[in-house]
């Protein structure tokens, strides 16, 4: 494994050796990340990389901020714009469209919720009620969870603070008897969004009468559902941290959002990876975990195969190889987290007992 | 002075807090012969005070020098005392209004006293109306115009416009660099650059321009020209402004868009060779902003310097060159304009 591998999963490469495995395709997309977010800096930025616009970050989500981008990824995107009003925002995105539609980037889906400005004013400050919408959520959950800029970070910096500080501020059984209790309203909030991913791959199949189902499918039992674990796992950790932070000056909260900021700014493969070897989780269970995912990562990575699950209408489904593949992965993935998870062993079944449903 | 030949320096604060010494050594190795020497922190202003008749200063061109923004241990009294053998080298001030609370002890200053406008956390000069109260009180002051602090009171520019269309006569001096919401310095950014480019015809090319960027030596001489293409955009501008015309990406767009121009050549009986004559008849301007001028394509052209011009009438015949490869029924069409 190269030194940049090694740097940016630490624990991953750590669990790669222990298992004495090769996870090819997940080391191949972490180096194919790496390069791509190269060629987005030379294509966006400035000549000596000077910002595009003051309070703004240029902000990618999905397989790049994962560090598991395949060569038919798509590119989802935001100007992130966290400051004062300033027609100059407007400028600043249209240029960021144009360039990636010059240079044959593959564009962010049909929803809307990518290609476009983001505020941070309505992703801090509409956390649940009429006004938090779809958009506004997936936002809200996407920067936390997996998201990276291009260029002038500060801004995407500052939101992730301002979230993380709602989140616990304002949770009312958590802020003033935090004794090794996680925040439910982050929590709650995790679990929402992965529902709503879930319910948002039906209403997709329905108004787009089934297109590319499939994709979004195995992207369902693998890559929204590693977010989520991800999530939740940020969500745990509060617990061991809370009992290690006895007898400080600090306040809970300050604590607790530096806990959870730096906690997030790794990539969720690298969560999972770190978790594992913390819980001195069986190599078994470890292995139907990583392996199925870096067989998922391989299929996706296959032109053929991901134009086969692009295409594929749900009426032919049984019939198809590749899906049935992802299909036996997807169990393999899942049966390892049920494994994991609900091992009345493990030092993590009680939380998921205590919080995990209700 | 052609408007690309701008002079542009730096402030010493932004390039060495506090150590205006070091500062003027990178300006020096950098070859910039502009500079503000800064005393915005009021404990630096009795230091250069003392030391200031022995600097040598004879290699810059242009000095200024920055009153302190925020009084806390010296008294407005104390500061002018200061300030005074900086007046003695008829040096020009540039002095935050809000930091003035005694008019007539800044008045020996007349012209020398540059009033800045400030940035939107300040009671004071922030728009043009709020300055116009401070003109009122030192007819003889002069202006310097922060084009960062008026971008963050109003990021359309209108104020900024309004500001030298009623003070442009008073301008002795500008400001510049990146400025966030918060208020903090930073390198100017593409949308900062994009913002001073659309008020830059009003700026007289003699005008110093102080860049207030916060940068390493190493990126002395990218922020200048940086700043340069930013107050003097007029090649790029008219080089979009060929590309309009000569260059759409969409093939079908590009031929009727190319034909509609030959044929308002053919008119005008323009050939594509006459330089001049071509440019003149470029489509100029762009979308309405308040009290903003459009300038012709022949006055953009009279800014350009002679390389520039050179470089532009080059730029004009690859394009030519690049339309008849490309549709090349067109020569024939339009014999006259391509002979």
């Amino acid at each position: 494994m190269t030194d940049l591998f090694a740097n940016r999963f630490r624990s991953l490469s750590a669990l790669e050796t222990k298992l004495k495995c090769n996870w090819k395709s997940i080391s191949k997309a972490i180096h194919a990340t790496d390069a791509k977010i190269k060629i987005l800096e030379a294509l966006l930025l400035l000549g000596d990389r000077r910002a595009a616009a003051e309070d703004a970050s240029i902000v990618f989500f999905g397989s790049l901020a994962r560090g598991e981008w395949t060569s038919k990824s798509d590119v989802d995107w935001i100007v992130l714009v966290d400051g004062q009003v300033d027609e100059q925002h407007f400028r600043t995105f249209q240029n960021v469209r144009k360039s990636l539609i010059d240079a044959n980037e593959i564009p962010p889906g049909s929803s809307g919720t990518f290609g476009g400005l983001g505020f941070s004013h309505d992703i801090v400050h509409r956390i649940g009620g009429h006004d938090d919408t779809n958009r506004n959520l997936t936002l809200r959950m996407l920067l936390l969870l997996e998201s990276i800029s291009v260029g002038d970070d500060a801004a995407r910096q500052r939101v992730i603070r301002a979230i993380l500080r709602r989140y616990l501020a304002d949770d009312p059984s958590w802020t003033w008897r935090s004794d090794g209790k996680i925040p439910r309203f982050l929590l709650n909030d995790c679990v929402r969004f992965w529902r709503t991913m879930a319910v948002d791959f039906a209403d997709k199949f329905h108004d787009q009468f089934g297109e590319k189902w499939a994709l979004r499918n195995a992207k369902l039992r693998f890559s929204r559902k590693l977010i989520f674990l991800a999530s939740e796992l940020a969500c745990f950790s509060w617990h061991r941290r809370q009992s290690d932070s006895s007898g400080t000056s600090e306040s809970t909260i300050d604590i607790a959002q530096i806990h959870f900021t730096e906690y997030l700014s790794r990539p969720p493969l690298e969560i999972v990876a770190d978790e594992l070897l913390l819980g001195s989780v069986s190599d078994t269970v470890c292995k139907k975990l990583l392996c199925s995912y870096d067989e998922f990562l391989s299929i996706l990575d296959n032109e053929s195969l991901r134009k086969e699950l692009t295409e594929l209408p749900r009426e032919v489904a049984e019939k198809s190889e590749v899906f049935q593949r992802i299909r036996s992965l997807s169990h393999t993935f899942r049966d390892g987290l049920v494994e994991w998870l609900f091992n009345p062993e493990s030092a993590i079944f009680t939380l998921v007992r205590d919080y995990g449903f209700f | 002075m052609a408007f690309s030949d701008r002079r542009i320096g730096f402030s010493t604060g932004a390039l060495a807090k506090g150590d205006f010494q070091h500062a003027l050594a990178l300006l020096e190795r950098a070859a910039i012969p502009i500079v503000e020497i800064s005393a915005l922190r009021e404990t630096e202003l009795p230091t250069l005070s003392e030391g200031f008749s022995h600097l040598d200063l004879s290699r810059f061109e242009y000095v200024s020098f920055h009153a302190p923004s925020r009084l806390h241990d010296l008294s407005e009294d104390d500061v002018v005392r200061l300030l005074r053998v900086i007046l003695d080298l008829n040096i020009p001030v540039v002095v935050h209004p809000d930091t003035i609370r005694r008019p007539e002890a800044w008045r020996p200053f007349r012209n020398l006293l540059l009033i800045e406008n400030l940035d939107k956390r300040k009671p004071t000069a922030r728009t043009a109306a709020e300055l116009d109260a401070i003109f009122d009180v030192f007819p003889d002051a002069g202006f310097c115009l922060d084009v960062a602090h008026a971008r963050q009171v109003d990021p359309t520019m209108a104020e900024a416009t309004r500001m030298l269309r009623l003070y442009g006569s008073r301008l002795c001096q500008i400001h510049a660099s990146g400025l966030n919401a918060n208020s903090t310095h930073g390198p100017m950014s593409g949308a900062a650059s994009f913002a001073f480019s659309q008020i830059s015809h009003l700026i007289p090319s003699n005008v110093p321009i102080i860049l207030e960027s916060p940068v390493s030596e190493q990126s002395i001489r990218a922020e200048v020209n940086f700043a340069r293409e930013a107050f003097s955009p007029w090649l790029q501008r008219l080089r979009a402004e060929i590309d309009d015309v000569f260059d759409l990406k969409a093939p079908s767009l590009r031929r009727s868009q190319v034909e509609a121009f030959l044929r308002l050549l053919s008119m005008t009986g323009t050939k594509l060779s006459d330089f001049e004559r071509v440019v003149s008849q470029l489509p100029s301007g762009g979308a309405y902003k308040p009290g903003s001028l459009f300038l012709s394509a022949t006055e953009i052209l009279a800014r350009l310097t002679e390389p520039e011009k050179m470089e532009l009438r080059q730029y004009l015949l690859d394009r030519i060159t690049s339309v008849a490869n490309s549709f090349p029924d067109l020569p024939e069409h339009f014999k006259y304009q391509f002979s």
